[in-house]
């Protein structure tokens, strides 16, 4: 337990450290000690404030899209009906795919030349040539977005599914005899109780989304320019293409405090809701 | 009541084509010829489906030697590397995990909030956040090009939530029916053993899967840590494919397809303890 | 088999004290037990007793071993949990044999055991199933067998019927009895519920605040409660109690009840030299009769009646203090009505300021 703690505690430590240099892989002896000097580049960057815009858009985009897919298919999926246990086995099929291959895959679709996108539009006549999707700087984070979407709707599904089925049957019977709509029942007893757990959906998936790099790394490459350069794959260019790492050091502290003030933002949600253990 | 059932019916197919038009689309794809795959309008159906890309990475000199050929030969040495790190993590996962949650699930030092609080932390820190640091790491201990090195960054990655996960579980389980197997001549040990852990298997089970699925899916720390192609695992060799733009659309399915087929058969083979394993988990939270 | 001395047993959690010194001395075969409300510490003592718990202080004696400091599992005991603590992943036959198992005992003898002991609980078809396939009752009976397979030192019994439905626990009550004198075992069975202690225990050990309020046969708890906590929780319904002063004089002990004029006569003589204090009254409502108004040691307004057949529960209310009657009279009692009470002097219990029995020579149960 202590080396695994220390594995992530010591290169935090580490990290910061860097961050605080000038340091170049391609110079390795010169690790001359600049103060915040690499924080105030980053913040008054063009690259980095494009960066972060992308990076919030692709979080909020891809958070929105998850919880309201996986929210659907939930409930969908409790409606007691027969043949439902194949869907449920189905909705595990995205989450069995890795990221890599997400990406892989949302790739074929996409492609300018052979994607299965363009053969689909074309044959139902929405567009008369292939296009290029990845490369029109307005679709390609769309596409990034929808790709991770696909990827990660599995896992709140289940979480959202199961918190769903732990609603205590005389609730619902209660409302029934109470004569509730449809809709009231579901406004005021499902949703409630679905709060706690969406909120925990909601933790997962903004961690899982400010740390996404798979998916930039073989879908867009952070392009087409830099309209889907996130800040992970901006950390990722600076410290392993550029070897700068004095300056990816302090992207990546940069995420960390950004990810830190999200969950904390969370946190307070939940506790303020008064029904955490 | 009926107009009803329609509907839902009617949405359970459009979720269904949701989740899997995608993968059958790499399907397809996996089993057409390079000619066909490249055709437009896309054969939806292909005409002469064939199982060549399979071979061709059992047997790389057959047929498409030419596009992608190092992918193709590399590919089964990552397919097992990935297999170890997965299996390594996997039962890593199980046993520091369990043995963690355990304490956490027992000794009640507001476990559930501190346990949460960690593993937002962990989470917290991205990957790119701290793979340079990493690196560095693993360059002094000389664990650069080697599988030890992904299993720990891996296990240390999955670890918090897997105790998380098993903490929620194991608190299910009544601490009633450990005593009793201590009253019925049970050492602490063969009460975990014989009653405690079989108890728990369906969220060890999710635990494995989920240890596996991390790292078998995991990208990043390979592409870092190893390189040349005889140490990598198959994120890395796929990414190498994927990004080539001379690669042959067949065989990139393919890959694809062997990448997905082993957590895919885990997931289904395991539905139902991973559901049950992660319900209680994630209810209680 | 195995005699179990508690001697000076002391449990703490953090700063509360669940258990605060007892000692019992609980003799080979016979059924002890252990009663009180919620939190008195009875369970405590019995989770020390098997070893599930260590003591802070204290110690147990199996016999002449002192088992103290010994596990659970290497202490001698059975044990049978409220909530019965099935392995939910074994079938019935193999939760049975399990103990056996662990104690590896050849597996000609562990089936023929679990044979044996099914059949005594009537449990012999269900062998096979799964626990979740058994209803409460049934689960109960294969936690008696997981116990009574073995041929244990000691026999723990933590409320194992309040989980069942009242019929089926006044069967289970007779079994258990029954179950005791073939086994000839030494049985500890602690419950809140006080007619389970009465009609099975050979002795009864009242507990509250961690300790041991009285220690005797249920006659003794009954007739002879040593404390006006054990007069009032023992037997349903409880004990009534009048406040009021004693005044100790030439002429005897005198109980002036609050609120009234009355005085009572207690024709007992007393061990204290005070000639006036404030003291508690008890008296069952069997030991009292309705009588006119006139005849009566007590004078009062019938305040509800409630006919329980053959039974008929009177409260009366006397200078503001209510005091119940139970009765099988057939004269129809009238609410407001003026009535007249005769208590039976045999049965007064008399307790001082601090609830201690204040020792009356008439009350019946011998003396020790």
């Amino acid at each position: 337990m202590l080396v695994l703690l220390g594995l992530v505690a010591y290169p935090v430590g580490l990290s910061l450290w860097i961050s605080l240099h000038k340091m170049s892989f391609r110079k390795p002896k010169d690790f001359p000690f600049v103060g915040l000097d690499n924080y105030t580049t980053a913040l008054t960057s063009p690259e980095f404030a494009s960066a972060l815009s992308v990076t919030l858009k692709f979080s909020l985009a891809s958070v929105v899209l998850i919880v309201a897919i996986g929210l659907a298919l939930a409930l969908l999926l409790n409606v007691p009906v027969r043949g439902r246990g194949v869907l449920r086995a189905l909705v595990l099929v995205p989450w069995a795919i890795p990221p890599i291959v997400n990406a892989t895959l949302w790739q074929l679709i996409f492609d300018s030349h052979v994607g299965a996108f363009n053969g689909l539009l074309m044959q139902l006549g929405l567009i008369d040539a292939y296009r290029s999707w990845l490369i029109d700087p307005n679709m390609a984070l769309v596409i990034v977005v929808l790709a991770h979407a696909w990827n990660h709707v599995p896992l709140a599904t289940i979480i959202l599914l199961a918190a769903l089925q732990a609603i205590p049957r005389e609730l619902y019977e209660a409302a029934l005899v109470d004569r509730t709509s449809r809709f009231r029942v579901l406004r005021e007893i499902t949703m409630p109780w679905l709060l706690r757990p969406i909120m925990i959906v909601m933790i997962l998936q903004t961690m899982g989304a400010l740390r996404a790099f798979d998916l930039f790394y073989v879908l867009t490459g952070g392009g087409p320019g830099t309209s889907t350069t996130a800040l992970a794959w901006l950390t990722y260019q600076t410290s392993f293409v550029y070897l700068d790492v004095g300056m990816g050091s302090t992207y990546s502290y940069i995420i960390m405090i950004i990810t830190f003030a999200v969950a904390l933002f969370y946190i307070r949600g939940l506790y303020k809701r008064g029904d955490v253990e | 009541m009926k107009a009803r059932t329609i509907m839902v019916y009617a949405f359970m197919v459009l979720a269904a084509a949701y989740l899997l038009a995608p993968v059958l689309w790499m399907f397809v794809l996996s089993i057409m010829t390079q000619s066909e795959a490249l055709s437009v309008p896309p054969h939806w159906i292909p005409e002469a489906p064939t199982l060549d890309n399979y071979m061709a990475f059992f047997n790389p000199s057959a047929s498409q030697a030419t596009m992608g050929a190092a992918a193709i030969t590399a590919m089964p040495g990552a397919m097992l590397n990935s297999v170890i790190v997965g299996l390594s993590v996997a039962v890593a996962n199980v046993v520091f995990g369990s043995m963690a949650a355990y304490s956490f699930a027992r000794l009640e030092f507001r476990g559930s909030n501190a346990l949460m609080f960690g593993y937002l932390v962990s989470r917290m820190v991205p990957a790119v956040g701290i793979m340079i640091p990493l690196y560095v790491v693993m360059q002094n201990l000389h664990l650069l090009n080697s599988l030890g090195a992904l299993v720990l960054v891996e296990t240390a990655e999955t670890l918090p939530f897997s105790i998380w996960l098993l903490a929620g579980y194991f608190r299910t389980i009544p601490r009633d029916i450990e005593e009793a197997a201590r009253i019925d001549r049970c050492t602490w040990l063969q009460a975990m053993i014989k009653v405690f852990l079989p108890m728990a298997t369906p969220c060890l089970v999710a635990t494995g899967v989920f240890g596996f699925m991390s790292s078998w899916g995991s990208f990043l720390y390979p592409l870092l840590f190893t390189s040349g192609s005889g140490n990598t695992t198959m994120p890395v060799i796929i990414s190498n494919f994927a990004t080539d733009i001379n690669a042959d659309y067949g065989l990139l399915a393919t890959s694809g397809m062997f990448a997905v087929l082993p957590p895919f058969l885990l997931a289904l083979w395991f539905q139902r303890w991973i559901v049950s394993g992660f319900t209680a988990g994630a209810v209680k939270g | 088999m195995a005699r179990v001395q508690i001697q000076s047993l002391v449990k703490r959690f953090g700063g509360t004290t669940a258990v605060d010194g007892i000692d019992i001395d609980i003799e080979d075969r016979e059924f002890l037990a252990i009663v009180g409300p919620s939190g008195c510490g009875k369970s405590s003592t019995l989770r020390m007793i098997s070893g599930l718990e260590q003591p802070t202080s204290g110690h147990i004696l199996f016999g002449d071993q002192d088992v103290t400091r010994l596990s659970a599992d290497q202490r001698d005991v059975a044990m049978v949990f409220q909530s019965y603590a099935l392995y939910p992943h074994m079938s019935v036959r193999r939760n049975i044999a399990f103990p056996l198992e662990n104690m590896k005992l050849p597996s000609g003898e562990v089936a023929a055991r679990v044979d044996r002991a099914a059949e005594m609980l009537g449990i012999t078809a269900l062998l096979d199933r799964r626990p979740r396939e058994l209803s409460g009752g049934q689960r109960q009976r294969v936690a008696l067998g997981r116990a009574i397979v073995r041929d244990a030192a000691v026999f723990l019994f933590d409320e194992p019927l309040s989980n069942l439905d009242a019929k089926l626990r006044v069967v289970m009550r007779s079994e258990l009895k029954k179950l005791h004198s073939e086994l000839g075992q030494t049985f500890v069975y602690v419950t809140h519920d006080q007619a389970e202690a009465m009609t099975m225990a050979d002795r009864i050990a009242v507990m509250a605040n961690g300790q041991v309020q009285q220690l005797g046969t249920p006659e003794d708890i009954y007739f002879r409660p040593a404390t006006r906590f054990v007069a009032e929780f023992m037997g349903t319904p409880s004990m009534n109690m009048l406040e009021g002063t004693l005044l100790n004089n030439d002429s005897g002990a005198q109980f002036s009840l609050t609120g009234t004029v009355h005085t009572i006569s207690l024709g007992i003589s007393l061990a204290t030299e005070r000639h006036q204090q404030s003291a508690t009254l008890g008296i069952r409502p069997e030991s009292i009769a309705l009588v006119a108004p006139e005849e009566g040691m007590l004078r009062g307004r019938i305040d509800l009646v409630e006919p329980l057949h053959p039974d008929i529960f009177i409260s009366v209310d006397i200078g503001g203090q209510m005091l119940l009657v139970r009765t099988n009279t057939s004269a129809k009692p009238v609410v407001g009505d003026e009535v007249g009470l005769r208590l039976e002097t045999g049965s007064l219990h008399l307790f001082d300021a601090d609830g201690k029995r204040m020792d009356t020579s008439t009350a019946a149960g011998g003396s020790k």
